[in-house]
């Protein structure tokens, strides 16, 4: 060693000095964070809100993956947000049980009959007319009247809409005729006048003021009026339920509206919605009875485990999300419908489901799903015939020798990318069963995992998509199931092959005219009949691959009653009816901390307990007529579903990051 | 020293205006951008509207015009609008930054108290039984991913014990008391701390048993001072040098790696957020995440500085 390391004994008594202080140091260091550590976890040192312990019973625990971007009636790109602002808002309608339009805030709906709803063919152009329950008030207590319509329609019309000012297309205004009388012009006809669940109210004494204020600023006022916590955080609204605390990222909490007039007011005094982003920690809290409430958020493997969890009931709700595959069909090899025949006919859906899903998400057909009225039953289905793919392809001059690739008549092999969301285990089981599946055609297939913010922006919409690519993802079909030449909830700019003119799938005059005809058909029956024949083409033609139907899986605690889910509803509808059993046979502290040891949870013996007869009661009076117990776990049958309702409702995106983030 | 601390923080300045100007240059050049989330919501959009809105939010200037403008932004004290949460980014970070600091300090401590002792007993009781078996634990706790071993720590302790709330934050529980609250930290701070420890136990026992075997150790020895002197005195004291660059060099990275251990336990800190603005392409809220990072790793640097004078009288800052 160096000489130079040794220290000179001259410093040594200097050593110990700075030995001592140093010691002291750590002393003051460690103690200091001790303090923290204190300061921290004490009560009223966190900046913690004066509120009483939840009382079992009065407040219910929904837990969700996301947290709400914006709780303002008008704005949020999320589900979640519209899960959440179904507490706090009322709109002018809202969809039944059975998907049919009812009046919330209206006395009426409009009709050609009553002459509410005009329609002038010779100009196309027609109008709604709304007349509002008198006596309703907002939270601050004023009476909601026509004009907070307008003013809403000034909000949603103005430039700086953060969805656009296009989103309300093709409405052309809201006017107040009088104090009680709304009256909505559209420029076109539009099948859906009186069930636009878009149609909105914004309380214009309250808001008027801020909105004028931000708006004479200049500049992204929008951005700066919606910054405003008055807004975004804390809205002034008239659902039976308002924000009393949103920590963020961590939970939502939610308290009765006093000036709730429009119904009973709910038995819940409190709703606490906590944001779990890992979802095998909101398995585990749902497992636990922390969370009495999950809709949309749970995996089918999740579900399967929870089943067997002792009170905790899983249903298994059906949704229009298609799950399928994209492809480039203007450039080869996908420009040859034999080839895109051969590639669905050589996938067996039917055994994905039975394997990976247990049943759960069947085979998709076409766009429609077979719950909606507009779902043609009589369309060709593409079974499971890897034989019949061989010949198509062979037809198509793909053939292979033995075991090897197959080629074409130049000597290519057929390679195909499949893409998919990266994390999401499900879709990666799929897409592996479909590369092998695909494999023994002698298709050359790798498999790409791409995040959710790489596959939306820039593999979809900026073409990206590589011919050859095969992007499998969830598509959220609107209620209202119509599509256009230009895409289905993919926006104008998108340059998808099979989206854009000359594909053949835009190349179908009879598919043009029906696109036309169905969004100007007011009648119903005679626009799904235009769908249905609709439906035809894209079987024949198969702009992209059909897969299956997406369930939800919605988790409830058996003590909690009145909740029923229902396809293409938000969560809050029906809140007032909801009822939570206090938890009687629970310790204090599990009840506190909503901890129950494993084998010992209150309501083993559920099927003895009054809630489950009503539960299934309430199942029974539903249309598909009785289900055994047995059948409490599977999918809401097609039968179930009468009519769907006819428009859109909130900002209602296909969510990219519901299932992987 | 004064001035050399001013020197030093005067010096940090650049550094963090090279971190902005790259991390700025490196999301702009990232695919999307915050008009995406527009154009997925609304189906009637069209290119021209979305390039309209894109000039009201001065998205189509130049990157050195946005990289500018947030600068001069961030100079007043307004670190911008998040376009993700439609709310101004001071009122979301300082909570969040607080819970994570909250996290990872009660974690740091946590590990100091414990990686230092066990590495001291470590190299005091070299290649024994219990040497080994510390060993052995160190390297399963560097082995774990935190995702793994957080469900793990809420299986046993929320689920099968029941004796701790499986994620959140003691704000879901208004009006809960010391021990009430502290049950919401211990599963979080194990899982954050136990990666930390297990490193740190070891850097501390190597550490140690290198200055043991130094010249001056056996100088000590041979002019009779005690045992207990020697090991606190002189051993230790050397050896927690390089100790304490590794944790003020680590304490960053540790903030960092709360992302997991907050996402798994449901806490409401930066990791979600940072997730959350990367891939929303929220711009103002990543670029304010990652200059407190900046500022961090510079704070702290200049700590461990401090710290190597307090440890090292051979060290001086002047």
């Amino acid at each position: 060693m160096e000489a130079a390391n040794i220290p000179p004994r001259a410093r040594v008594g200097q050593d110990e000095r700075q030995g001592l202080k140093m010691s002291t140091a750590l002393l003051v260091f460690r103690f200091s964070l001790l303090a923290a550590f204190v300061c921290v976890a004490a009560p009223g040192c966190g900046g913690q809100a004066d509120l009483p312990v939840p009382e079992p019973g009065k407040t219910l625990v929904i837990g969700v993956s996301q947290e709400p971007d914006a709780l303002f009636g008008i704005v949020g790109n999320l589900m979640v947000s519209g899960d959440v602002g179904s507490f706090i808002w009322r709109p002018l309608l809202l969809i039944d049980s059975r998907r049919r339009p009812y009046c919330v805030l209206c006395t009426e709906l409009p009709t050609l009959e009553n002459g509410l709803w005009k329609v002038d063919y010779e100009k196309g152009v027609m109008d709604a007319t709304f007349h509002l329950r008198r006596g309703l008030e907002w939270a601050d207590g004023t009476e909601i009247t026509a004009r907070d319509a307008a003013f809403a329609w000034e909000l949603m019309s103005d430039g700086q809409y953060p969805h656009g000012a296009s989103y309300m297309e093709p409405i052309g205004g809201v006017q107040a005729l009088d104090s009680h009388t709304i009256r909505v012009s559209y420029k076109t006809l539009w099948p859906f006048g009186n069930a636009d669940l878009r149609l909105r109210l914004i309380p214009e004494s309250y808001y008027r003021p801020i909105w004028e204020q931000y708006r004479s600023e200049g500049g992204a006022y929008w951005d700066r009026f919606l910054a405003d916590e008055r807004v975004s955080v804390y809205p002034k609204a008239n659902g039976p339920f308002q924000v009393r605390e949103w920590v963020s990222g961590s939970h939502i909490l939610l308290v009765r509206n006093p000036a709730y007039n429009l119904g009973p007011p709910p038995n819940l005094e409190r709703i606490l919605v906590r944001v779990i982003p890992d979802l095998n920690a909101l398995a585990i809290a749902v497992s636990t009875r922390q969370v009495h409430l999950t809709d949309g958020w749970l995996t089918l493997e999740q579900a399967r485990e929870l089943e067997e969890s002792p009170g905790i009931e899983i249903r298994y709700v059906d949704s229009a999300w298609l799950e399928h595959a994209t492809l480039q069909i203007k450039h080869p090899p996908f420009d040859d419908l034999r080839v895109r025949r051969a590639l669905l006919l050589a996938i067996d859906r039917a055994g994905i489901n039975h394997a990976i899903f247990r049943g759960k998400q069947p085979p998709a057909h076409s766009w429609v799903h077979p719950g909606h009225p507009a779902h043609n039953p009589r369309l060709f289905r593409y079974g499971y015939d890897p034989g019949q793919a061989q010949r198509l392809l062979e037809q198509a001059g793909w053939s292979r020798e033995g075991d090897g690739p197959l080629r074409n008549a130049r000597g290519e092999p057929m390679r195909l990318t499949l893409i998919t969301i990266a994390g999401d285990r499900t879709r990666l089981q799929v897409v592996s069963v479909l590369q092998a599946l695909w494999q023994e055609l002698g298709i050359q297939v790798e498999i790409r995992p791409e995040s959710a913010r790489m596959l939306f922006p820039d593999t979809l919409q900026r073409q990206n998509l590589q011919p050859g690519g095969v992007a499998v993802w969830r598509w959220v079909i609107q209620p209202e199931a119509t599509v256009s030449a230009h895409g289905l909830w993919l926006p104008r700019g998108t340059n998808l092959d099979q989206l854009t003119e000359g594909s053949p799938w835009d190349a179908v005059q009879e598919n043009k005219d029906l696109i036309r005809q169905a969004l100007g058909t007011i009648d119903d029956e005679e626009r799904y009949g235009l769908l249905r024949r609709q439906q035809e083409i894209w079987v024949r033609e198969l702009p992209t691959l059909p897969l299956y139907w997406h369930v939800r899986v919605v988790s409830m605690d058996r003590r909690l009653t009145g909740y029923v889910p229902y396809p293409d509803q938000y969560l809050g509808w029906g809140v007032e009816n909801w009822r939570l059993e206090a938890a009687t046979s629970m310790s204090p502290r599990s009840v506190r901390s909503g901890v129950v040891r494993s084998g010992v949870v209150p309501g083993a013996d559920w099927d003895r307990r009054p809630e489950r007869r009503v539960l299934r009661a309430d199942w029974d009076r539903r249309p598909s007529g009785r289900r055994s117990p047995d059948q409490q776990n599977t999918n809401t049958t097609t039968d179930d579903h009468q009519t769907l309702p006819q428009t859109l409702n909130l900002p209602h995106q296909p969510d990219p990051c519901s299932d992987t983030c | 020293m004064f001035r050399h601390l001013l020197r030093r923080s005067l010096q940090t300045i650049p550094v963090v205006f090279f971190v902005t100007v790259v991390v700025f240059t490196l999301m702009q050049l990232a695919p999307g951008d915050p008009m995406d989330m527009l154009v997925l919501s609304n189906p009637n959009v069209t290119p021209e509207e979305v390039e309209r809105l894109r000039a009201v939010y001065g998205l189509d200037d130049p990157i050195y015009i946005q990289y500018f403008r947030w600068l001069s932004q961030v100079a007043q004290g307004n670190l911008g609008y998040s376009r993700l949460y439609h709310r101004p980014i001071t009122s979301i970070l300082p909570q969040r930054l607080a819970n994570t600091l909250a996290l990872t300090g009660l974690s740091l401590l946590l590990s100091i108290l414990i990686a230092i002792p066990i590495g001291v007993y470590s190299a005091l009781r070299q290649y024994s039984v219990a040497d080994y078996l510390l060993s052995l634990v160190a390297f399963v706790g560097i082995s774990f991913p935190v995702f793994w071993s957080g469900i793990l720590v809420i299986l046993l302790f929320s689920v099968v014990l029941g004796w701790l709330p499986p994620g959140g934050h003691p704000s879901i529980e208004p009006g809960l008391g010391f021990w009430g609250q502290a049950r919401y930290y211990v599963a979080p701070v194990l899982v954050l701390s136990f990666f930390s420890t297990a490193s740190w136990m070891r850097y501390m026992r190597s550490s140690l048993l290198e200055v043991i075997r130094q010249d001056y150790i056996l100088t000590a020895r041979a002019k009779g001072l005690a045992g207990r002197v020697i090991w606190v005195r002189h051993a230790l004291r050397n050896a927690l040098i390089p100790i304490v660059t590794l944790i003020a060099l680590t304490i960053p990275a540790l903030i960092g790696g709360a992302v997991v251990t907050e996402i798994v336990f449901s806490w409401p800190g930066m990791g979600r957020l940072i997730f959350d603005s990367l891939m929303n392409n929220d711009y103002y809220l990543a670029m304010a995440i990652f200059l407190i990072f900046g500022l961090l790793v510079a704070l702290f640097n200049l700590l461990a500085e401090v710290a190597y004078a307090f440890l090292d009288p051979r060290i001086r800052m002047e």
